[in-house]
């Protein structure tokens, strides 16, 4: 069940940036803190909980890793721990460096998501209404690859029967029976394109994505949420500061609204899955 | 009215002296289903192509055509694009984008239709060509037939006037090819579209098609119904090539050579029907039968297969369960089934392209396999067929080779520049090469057309005399009883029958040739024409 | 014209704009955040020029098998690794059919094989690092196909200038300003790996640049050009 992925592109694509601006760009604790959950629990609900854990396992000795490497290129902060080549180890570029590392994380997973929810079909409906002629490219293009591979693959086969050549001399003489390969049939295509009037004038992008009331509302919402979440940002309400010494800001107001706002923002998507989710279970257990 | 009139129609390649069309001068009216058949290389694409000015190649022109009235030089990109469909041999070449949907609309957007028209169209015709529960997919993931259908409903999305087709099933297995032109002759009997079509077997339209049109070396040398074409032709070239293509009932009809009062047979029924009014019937099978029987007898095994079983991906399902298969020194043995029935997997396996799971494959020993894939461009990385050839350790079998084979005068060709039944030849002159034992094929017959393939069967009885066991795998029943001496037939993963081949298909209801189906009942066991032919005579007409 | 000359305005107003708001949102990280949207705004007239030119069927479907057979390659030299014929088919589309074009298969060619290895912020830098290996080997068209000198220390230098941009964009997405002595760490650390690719341009080039030529004369004539 991915019922996200149902909205309209832009407006799935315009959450994405809304997050990423504020995960990627941030370098609150609290925000990351928020953006780092919001993206497990979407993962957890795209693929499955366990998938999720050890994916995010694998990621946290890389995290200690940038945690541990920012001291070393980066010497501000008041308080050092310890000298190397006259060169201070603080105590703020650690904080900072595990910063760094949860902000990386952050934006791994939000990716992750992006990845399994932004497929190709909904960028090129995206920039088909921008482009027509880039949008056609990159459509034939993903059509052609898995057609090459294969291709690839049937005369790898014939020639590792037929001749005894080293791999590198084997798979390049096969690559380029690809090439002539594409490129021989390509005539056909272009005649295809043509006799189905490509390039007579005017054109219009047709994408089966329609915007609904749904999408409308989800629109909305997103951009209530995200400016909510920057009024504390933009003034700086919620700034942390790392340099020479960690200063949180004070938690009013603003600062508190906005970080329901980004909670609300981060959740969202994964609360909408489980929500769509139980709808389901309990229609389907009505039959 | 007439859609097309084609007056004194001649082109030439560049750099060509030769006239690959010439003086061509013929009327097709609206509603007319023209059938259009010649050898490779007559110039039918040629032909086809100057009746739809973006695909014009480049060259000399001189003649007109005249289209609805007008020039067709001076139709405007959209007319065309709106009044005449194409449809290319190749599935996979035509398709432009990834998903099935976006292939069915790329017509109309490229005409900027608005939106709710190309939503609408598009649905209307993806149910119409049973494309519905795809429409969402990735073009890639279709079978053959389904491309070519897409490739169908992309076109007539835009509701042509006259649909051209240059070979539109060639490539297609015979299910998907008679679905394919089912749709056709609905599109024509129904919506009263004009369809121009080339094909190689046309034994399916032949008697659909109100006008058979045929090309020699670039003439029209016949253009008439299909009921009178036979003798146009005859008149024109008394053994010309084309009359061994007509069906089978008509070929009958023609080499008996009388002249009958009755209506003209043009399909299996018909021919039934002339056989039960027109012969006494009384001599029921052939004597020469037995011997037939018994000429495969040397249990030479070369090859044997036991308890094979083969998926292709770990929770896939079986392709293959317990498939035996002996193969014996020295015969022509085919495999048949339908799409899916695991019979290109079997070759693969047996080839070593494919390893099965579990069963034992036992071959005797210096056994040298070669296979021959279903599209045997695949064999070439060169730019040059000669350079190919070089590559294998045998260079100074080339001269040899290439002569036995025919090809001599295409060795320094560009392997794409062949037809398809010239590279379907060096490419099993480029195996012979290896000195194998046992040769496999996989759809020899596929694309090409019949002369290649009464060629093509005259090579592999000579490569079965020089000692080479050959394993074939084809859907085509007719090549298969006139060249093989055993058949199997593959179903849900193992054989379930298998038997010589004049058994086999004389004993098979629906999987057999032409020719039985048109005797059966009459005759047995005659899956041949010439089967046909010596009972027809041996019998005697009624009332004669 | 006009609507051009609009569009040009947008573009040029738009650098100096993004690095304002990109400083008063985002006062920390101010340049990450503009040399994403600069990278990003570097490609759009690469894509603009090309939308409005008249561009043929041919040339149409020759980028898209291009861009193609760059992916396709990532996937079928995957066996022997580091040995990737991207840059290389990037060049030679450049080299062929100019600039533009070779721009247009190296960044397309990035974002479609990012759906397959997984899209990430890096996506924007390496759209722009492989499009401007390829825009500039356009520019140098007639020096590669002539010199193979040219040739040799272009493929060298397509990596680095690969690697470079990419460095660039690690050290001020971690610091978020320029830190160079943590350029100066990635790109030493980057460097083995640099070279591996280098090498490997270079070998591919060697071996396709004629090749693939002769192929697209072919092809020509078949089109009746």
């Amino acid at each position: 069940m991915k019922a996200f992925s149902n909205f309209h592109p832009v407006v799935i694509f315009i959450y994405f940036i809304a997050v990423f601006s504020v995960s990627m760009f941030t370098q609150s604790p609290v925000y990351l803190l928020i953006s780092m959950t919001g993206s497990f629990l979407f993962l957890c609900v795209l693929n499955t909980v366990k998938i999720s854990i050890i994916s995010f396992l694998k990621y946290i000795p890389f995290s200690i890793l940038i945690m541990i490497l920012n001291p070393l290129f980066s010497h501000n902060g008041a308080t050092p721990l310890f000298f190397i080549n006259n060169n201070a180890f603080t105590f703020e570029t650690l904080i900072y460096g595990a910063i760094l590392g949860l902000m990386i994380l952050c934006v791994i997973f939000w990716f992750k998501s992006f990845n399994i929810i932004f497929n190709s079909e909904k960028i090129l409906f995206l920039f088909g209404k921008i482009s027509p002629k880039i949008s056609l490219i990159f459509s034939m293009a993903l059509h052609f690859i898995p057609n090459f591979s294969r291709y690839f693959n049937e005369v790898l086969a014939i020639q590792k029967k037929l001749y005894k050549k080293s791999k590198f001399k084997m798979y390049i003489s096969c690559f380029s029976a690809v090439v002539t390969h594409s490129l021989e049939t390509s005539v056909d295509t272009a005649d295809s394109m043509s006799a189905r009037g490509h390039s007579t004038g005017k054109v219009t992008n047709y994408g089966r994505f329609r915007f609904k009331t749904d999408d409308f509302i989800l629109l909305v919402s997103i951009l209530i949420l995200i400016i909510l979440t920057y009024i504390a940002i933009v003034t700086g309400a919620s700034k942390v500061s790392y340099y020479p010494v960690i200063i949180f800001s004070n938690l009013d107001l603003i600062t508190f609204i906005s970080y329901l706002a980004f909670a609300a923002l981060c959740f969202l998507p994964g609360m909408y899955e489980i929500k769509e989710d139980l709808k389901w279970k309990y229609s389907i257990s009505k039959i | 009215m007439e859609v097309f009139n084609i007056k004194n129609l001649s082109f030439s390649y560049p750099k060509s002296s030769k006239k690959a069309l010439n003086n061509i001068s013929l009327t097709i009216e609206q509603g007319d289903f023209v059938l259009l058949c010649g050898k490779s290389g007559s110039g039918k694409s040629t032909f086809l192509k100057m009746l739809k000015p973006q695909l014009t190649p480049a060259g000399s022109i001189s003649g007109e055509i005249i289209f609805n009235r007008k020039n067709l030089i001076e139709l405007s990109k959209k007319e065309s694009a709106e009044k005449i469909g194409f449809v290319m041999q190749n599935p996979d070449s035509q398709i432009v984008t990834d998903k099935v949907y976006h292939e069915l609309s790329f017509a109309m957007e490229n005409l900027a239709y608005d939106r709710e028209k190309i939503r609408l169209k598009s649905g209307e015709m993806a149910s119409f060509f049973g494309l519905s529960n795809v429409f969402n997919n990735d073009t890639n993931s279709l079978s053959g037939g389904q491309k070519q259908l897409l490739n169908l409903a992309s076109v007539l999305t835009l509701q042509p006037e006259v649909l051209i087709l240059d070979e539109p099933t060639s490539q297609l297995d015979p299910l998907s090819a008679e679905n394919f032109l089912n749709i056709l002759k609905k599109l024509n009997r129904d919506f009263g579209i004009t369809v121009i079509i080339s094909e190689h077997n046309f034994e399916e339209i032949f008697d659909f098609a109100n006008k058979v049109a045929v090309l020699d070396n670039g003439k029209v040398c016949a253009y008439n119904t299909p009921d009178k074409i036979s003798v146009d032709l005859k008149n024109y070239d008394e053994n010309h090539p084309i009359l061994d293509a007509f069906p089978v009932s008509l070929r009958v009809y023609n080499i008996l050579n009388r002249n009958y009062c009755n209506n003209v047979p043009l399909n299996i029924n018909q021919g039934r029907k002339f056989l039960k009014e027109t012969f006494n019937n009384n001599i029921k099978k052939l004597d020469e039968e037995k011997k037939i029987t018994h000429v495969i007898k040397n249990k030479n095994v070369v090859i044997s297969l036991k308890n094979i079983y083969f998926r292709y991906e770990k929770n896939g399902n079986d392709i293959l369960k317990d498939f035996n298969l002996i193969v014996n020194k020295g015969e022509i043995y085919t495999l048949l089934g339908a799409n899916g029935s695991g019979k290109s997997t079997a070759v693969k396996i047996i080839s070593g392209i494919l390893k099965s799971y579990h069963g034992k494959i036992k071959l005797s020993k210096n056994e040298n396999i070669m296979y021959l894939p279903q599209n045997p461009l695949i064999l070439f990385v060169k730019e040059c067929v000669i350079n190919d050839f070089e590559l294998s350790d045998n260079r100074d079998k080339i001269g040899e080779i290439s002569k036995i084979f025919g090809i001599e005068h295409l060795l320094y060709n560009h392997p794409y520049d062949l037809s398809g039944g010239e590279i379907q030849k060096a490419a099993i002159a480029k195996l012979m090469l290896f000195s194998p034992s046992v040769m496999i094929l996989d759809e020899p017959t596929k694309g090409i057309d019949p002369f290649a393939k009464n060629e093509l069967k005259k090579i592999l009885k000579n490569l079965q005399k020089n000692g080479v066991t050959i394993i074939i795998v084809t859907h085509d029943t007719e090549f298969a009883c006139s060249v093989s001496d055993r058949c199997g037939l593959l179903f849900n993963g193992n054989i379930i029958s298998e038997n010589s081949s004049k058994e086999f298909f004389g004993n098979n209801g629906f999987y057999t040739t032409s020719a039985n189906k048109m005797s059966r009942g009459f005759y047995e066991n005659a899956v041949l024409i010439e089967d046909i032919i010596k009972l027809c005579n041996l019998n005697g007409e009624k009332n004669a | 014209m006009l609507k051009r000359t609009f569009r040009y305005i947008l573009i040029l107003g738009a650098v100096p704009a993004l690095i304002l708001l990109g400083s008063f949102l985002f006062p920390e990280k101010s340049y990450a955040v503009i040399s994403i949207l600069l990278v990003i705004f570097a490609c759009i007239p690469f894509f603009i020029s090309f939308e409005n030119r008249k561009t043929s069927v041919r040339t149409l479907v020759i980028i898209a098998i291009m861009t193609a057979l760059s992916v396709a390659g990532r996937f079928i030299f995957s066996p022997i690794p580091f040995f990737k014929p991207v840059t290389a088919i990037v060049i030679i589309t450049a080299v062929y059919f100019g600039g533009e074009a070779g721009f247009l298969t190296g960044s397309l060619s990035a974002v479609i094989s990012n759906f397959y290895f997984g899209q990430g912020p890096w996506t924007p830098f390496q759209m722009f690092a492989w499009g401007i290996v390829g825009f500039i080997a356009g520019l140098l068209s007639n020096q590669i196909l002539r010199r193979k000198v040219i040739m040799i220390i272009y493929s060298l230098a397509s990596g680095v200038i690969y690697s470079f941009i990419m460095d660039l964009w690690t050290t001020l997405w971690s610091d978020g300003y320029f830190n160079l002595t943590r350029f100066l760490a990635s790109c030493a650390t980057s460097a083995p790996i640099t070279i591996i690719y280098s090498v490997s341009n270079l070998i591919f080039l060697l071996i396709l640049l004629k090749p693939i030529g002769k192929k697209l004369d072919r092809v020509k004539i078949k089109y009746g050009l």
